[in-house]
């Protein structure tokens, strides 16, 4: 038999439809019994019309113990012998599974003398055909709510809809089109783990750089471990290489990026100069998920005095303690060079609360090398930040929900303030009271100068509403504004300090 | 776990093969399946797992007994009736603690401020489970179809299985429960898997996900969304042009890789759409828009508030009941509100057209290329504009893009790009592609056997990498 349908696989059965009549009569008719000859209908699943002639695609090899050819596969006498052994193949695939299924085969199985579901149903003395009516809505409860008239399926949204408003589950019906051929299980897994192998060795060095950058733990490891082989292999038959130039020939390879010598080359940054509609401040603003809403509303309030440039540019998930995963060092340089920033904002920290790799040695977040490591990091992205005379604004975190995740973020507060005093140029901008309540503790409102309770927050207790993005944009415009001389009038309500 | 990642692809391979192994043994392979499910939804936070559990018991229960007070004695009827509202009211209060009961408290809270009356409910604040509200409308189409004589209760084994299968418990698409059940009553055949459809399946939804629906949402529309004051009216009508095709490659991607997953499984799924910016109408994109959705829409709401039986007017005010409900369903916000009303009131005033029409004895409109093709404008545009609420994070938001169209005439912006542009028309003239030609080239694929086909994904898989984004990104469809 084909183990293909006539439309290409589409027909009743397969997706539950209805078996007309009695279960096991349907069953028996369109499946017969386990191991019965080759051009049969073996299974419930195809409910097709048997012994219908159609032209068969060639086999293939197919290794593996799931291995089967097709029947009727090949042509003349080495057809003829195909057909032969491919039968005894299927037919001890069969007997296996006879055994397997307690001698009753798929269809036995599956039938409603063999399944736990209708033998439970026999046995209460509740068994009806068929019990998954698919077909007829009204089988057997007439609803009493009588909106069930014809009329009424078939008016919904359209009349003549073209797939038919009495489908189930509506399958937009495919085409009687070219059939097609299917494969065994254990051929398929083969077809994967070849997929996934070469697709593995062209891109290993991109698959490990993903695998690297994830959280430190057993999933990582494990993940590494397995990639360790095949990054190996890639190497060795340099299929890396050919990866690296189809990546780079289709422009999404590793491009050319700046260094801090082109970032020395950039004029320097007039500061203190006068901010003007014709030469306004170009003001760049970077950071992690935070970013997403702090930075949007910088860029919105900042752009509405008419005096500042803004470009935010936020990755989400990033941050400093794992460069591995976005060197935002790196992408600092690119866009002082490129976007020739006055002033920089940052916002960093959400993500930052996690172990970091240093020489070899993972830290435990919180220790005191950890906090070393990380203040010296900050350091350097101050470093960079402020080559040229620029200014930097650090924007610390607010106050956190959770008890322990906001503990971490107090704490990398107080590097980001200590580093700002090492670095001339440097201000840190505190949020952390003006998202607390009059306690100091976290709240979901914050009130504004009506009166009114305003939502703040984000419902995981860590991100901003657009009102806690505005409040906190307000506040470090505020700042710039005093810094550059520029004139007040950053601060969205409510007011800052509760 | 998301589809795209190499966790995923490991844990498949492995639930693949054990899948097939234990087949034979239909109890067994229950079993296995609901393990990997429940590690499959457990991967976000393990406490989810309690709500699998927690539906699959009270829904089984409940529908065991409404068809145990159904089969009774005279009079069993209302019974089985109270026995499906407390199901139905289950399901709908764990739905609105974790999704709709922070909107209602906070407009509330604004409405006694209005009042002068500021004591603000607290609000829950709970991380919404990934795809609740799919689980809900499953769980709902099993007591309710059992209520209705349309089903029997499965066995717990079989529910279980029902409630948690993973390839549609993020997403959907929304499979009945008597589509999927029957499924499970025989084994799957591992002698014909129908691999050349599932991986051109999943194929072309990594490709709709990774290089068109990723890179529009990062290149253009989420700075439109954040900033439109930025931009100019040309970048703002890419923008929501750009969304427009974004949220269909987005979702039908995960649609078309969970029915891929699924086939590759042994079960099929029902299809989730049919090129929605095809439609002519309003009413033909709901016909290929979240198709599962929608006829759910039809099945368990509009017919039950009276349908069309009840005159013309009460059909308009159902078809917009309808919809405004569906766009509640999407969030908890106003902005899903309008969306909803702007589909139903379009809806209910195409239908008056063409009762009108109807009436006079007028021609069907589209009789000409030319008309089709403006019938077919016209709803993208409709629909486009329609996105712009669900997208945006509120109303103001909202009105601030749609503002932008007339008041950033002038230069077309640097966010209008070559690649912008023809991903946009790529993602929507894929949908033009005729049904055969993709029925040939899934027949061809199937005709290169395993090793071609091996070739084929190993080719693809890298060029999507290599082209994708870097990092695992979710899908819109997620949050809902």
């Amino acid at each position: 038999m084909s183990d293909d349908g006539p439309d290409g696989g589409e027909y009743p059965g397969q997706m539950g439809m209805p078996f007309e009549g009695d279960p096991d009569e349907g069953r028996t008719a369109g499946g017969g019994a386990a191991g019965s000859g080759p051009d049969d209908d073996l299974f419930v699943w195809d409910l097709r019309p048997p012994k219908r002639e159609q032209p068969r695609p060639p086999a293939d090899e197919v290794p593996g113990d799931w291995s089967v050819r097709e029947f009727g596969a090949g042509a003349g006498a080495a057809g003829g012998r195909r057909d032969d052994r491919a039968r005894s193949e299927r037919d001890a695939l069969d007997r296996r599974y006879e055994r397997e299924t307690g001698g009753r085969g798929y269809e036995a199985a599956g039938s409603p003398a063999g399944s736990g579901y209708e033998r439970t149903a026999r046995a209460s003395g509740d068994w009806r055909a068929p019990e998954y009516p698919t077909g007829d809505r009204r089988s057997r409860h007439e609803p009493d709510d009588g909106y069930e008239t014809s009329e009424e399926w078939e008016e919904w949204l359209e009349p003549e809809a073209p797939h038919g408003a009495e489908t189930i589950g509506p399958l937009p019906e495919r085409g009687r089109g070219p059939r097609r051929r299917r494969l065994p299980a254990g051929a398929v897994l083969l077809a994967m783990l070849v997929g996934f192998f070469f697709a593995g060795l062209l891109d290993a060095a991109n698959i490990k750089k993903d695998v690297e950058a994830r959280p430190y733990g057993a999933l990582r490891s494990l993940q590494l471990a397995l990639l360790t082989p095949m990054t190996g292999l890639s190497g060795l038959i340099r299929a890396d290489d050919l990866g690296t130039r189809v990546a780079t020939a289709l422009g999404r390879g590793e491009g050319p990026h700046h260094t801090l010598a082109d970032v020395k080359k950039t004029k320097k940054s007039l500061w203190p100069r006068a901010i003007t509609a014709a030469k306004p401040l170009r003001l760049y603003i970077a950071g992690d998920s935070m970013d997403q809403v702090f930075g949007s509303s910088l860029v919105n309030l900042s752009e509405a005095t008419g005096l500042v440039k803004a470009k935010n540019d936020y990755k989400v998930s990033s941050g400093l303690s794992r460069p591995d995963f976005f060197d935002w060092p790196q992408r600092m340089v690119d866009q002082i060079v490129d976007f020739k920033p006055d002033a920089v904002a940052v916002l960093f920290g959400a993500n930052d609360g996690q172990d970091v790799l240093w020489e070899g040695k993972v830290l435990k977040v919180g220790t005191k090398a950890w906090q070393e490591v990380y203040a010296q990091r900050v350091g350097e992205a101050m470093d960079i930040l402020t080559e040229g005379g620029r200014r930097v604004y650090w924007v610390g975190n607010p106050i956190m929900k959770d008890f322990g995740y906001r503990e971490r973020i107090a704490m990398m507060n107080h590097i980001y303030e200590a580093e700002a005093k090492k670095h001339p140029g440097v201000t840190f901008v505190s949020t952390w009271k003006l998202l607390s309540n009059e306690k100091g503790s976290y709240t979901e409102y914050l009130k504004d100068e009506d009166g009114d309770s305003i939502l703040m927050r984000a419902p995981d207790g860590i991100h901003l509403s657009r009102a806690g993005g505005d409040l906190m944009a307000g506040l470090v415009l505020d700042v710039i504004e005093k810094d550059w001389g520029m004139g007040g009038g950053g601060s969205a309500s409510p007011s800052p300090a509760p | 776990m998301l589809f795209p990642t190499i966790t995923f692809a490991l844990f498949f391979l492995v639930v693949y093969a054990l899948n097939w192994v234990l087949m034979p043994r239909l109890r067994l392979w229950k079993w296995f399946i609901i393990a990997a499910s429940y590690v499959f939804y457990g991967w976000w936070d393990w406490r989810l797992i309690f709500l699998l559990v927690g539906a699959t018991l009270v829904n089984q229960a409940a529908g065991v007994q409404v068809h145990r007070a159904l089969g009774g004695r005279r009079g069993s009827r209302a019974a089985a009736r109270r026995w499906v509202v407390l199901a139905v009211a289950a399901n709908l209060v764990t739905l609105g603690v974790f999704k709709y009961f922070d909107f209602f408290a906070a407009n509330l809270n604004d409405l006694l401020g209005v009042f002068g009356m500021d004591a603000p409910l607290p609000l829950l604040r709970l991380l919404l489970p990934v795809g609740i509200s799919f689980l809900v409308f499953r769980m709902l189409s099993y007591v309710i179809d059992i209520y209705r004589g349309q089903l029997a209760p499965a066995p717990a084994l079989d529910f279980a299985v029902y409630t948690a299968f993973f390839p549609y418990l993020l997403a959907g698409p929304i499979a009945r429960a008597r589509e999927f059940l029957p499924q499970l009553t025989s084994p799957r055949n591992p002698r014909t898997v129908d691999s050349s459809r599932a991986f051109v399946l999943i194929l072309g939804g990594l490709i709709k996900k990774m290089l068109i629906a990723d890179y529009l949402s990062t290149h253009i529309v989420n700075g439109l969304f954040a900033s439109p004051q930025t931009y100019s009216s040309w970048e703002t009508v890419w923008g929501i042009v750009a969304y427009s095709v974004q949220i269909y490659c987005d979702f039908s991607a995960y649609a078309d890789i969970a029915i891929g997953i699924s086939l590759l499984l042994g079960f099929e799924l029902p299809a989730n759409f049919d090129a929605p910016y095809t439609a002519r109408t309003i009413q033909d994109f709901w016909r290929r828009w979240h198709i599962t959705l929608s006829s759910w829409l039809r099945d368990y709401l509009y017919i039950p508030l009276g349908g069309n039986r009840k005159g013309n007017g009460r059909t308009y005010v159902n078809l917009i009941v309808t919809f405004l409900l569906g766009g509640l369903w999407h969030g908890a916000g106003w902005t899903f509100v309008v969306w909803g009303l702007m589909h139903g009131t379009g809806l209910a005033v195409e239908r008056a057209r063409m009762d009108t029409r109807h009436s006079r004895g007028l021609p069907e409109p589209g009789r000409t290329a030319g008309s089709r093709a403006l019938q077919r404008l016209w709803v993208f545009v409709f629909v486009s504009v329609a996105w712009v609420f669900f997208r945006a994070e509120s109303l103001g938001n909202a009105f601030a893009v749609l503002w932008r169209l007339v008041a950033g005439l002038g230069s077309i912006g640097a966010a209008v790009t070559l690649p912008v542009v023809a991903l946009c028309v790529l993602g929507i003239a894929i949908q033009y592609v005729p049904r055969r030609a993709i029925e040939g080239l899934e027949a061809s694929f199937s005709r290169i056997g395993w090793i071609g086909q091996g070739a084929v994904l190993a080719v693809a898989l890298f060029l999507i990498d290599v082209l994708g984004p870097v990092g695992p990104a979710e899908f819109l469809y997620f949050k809902f």
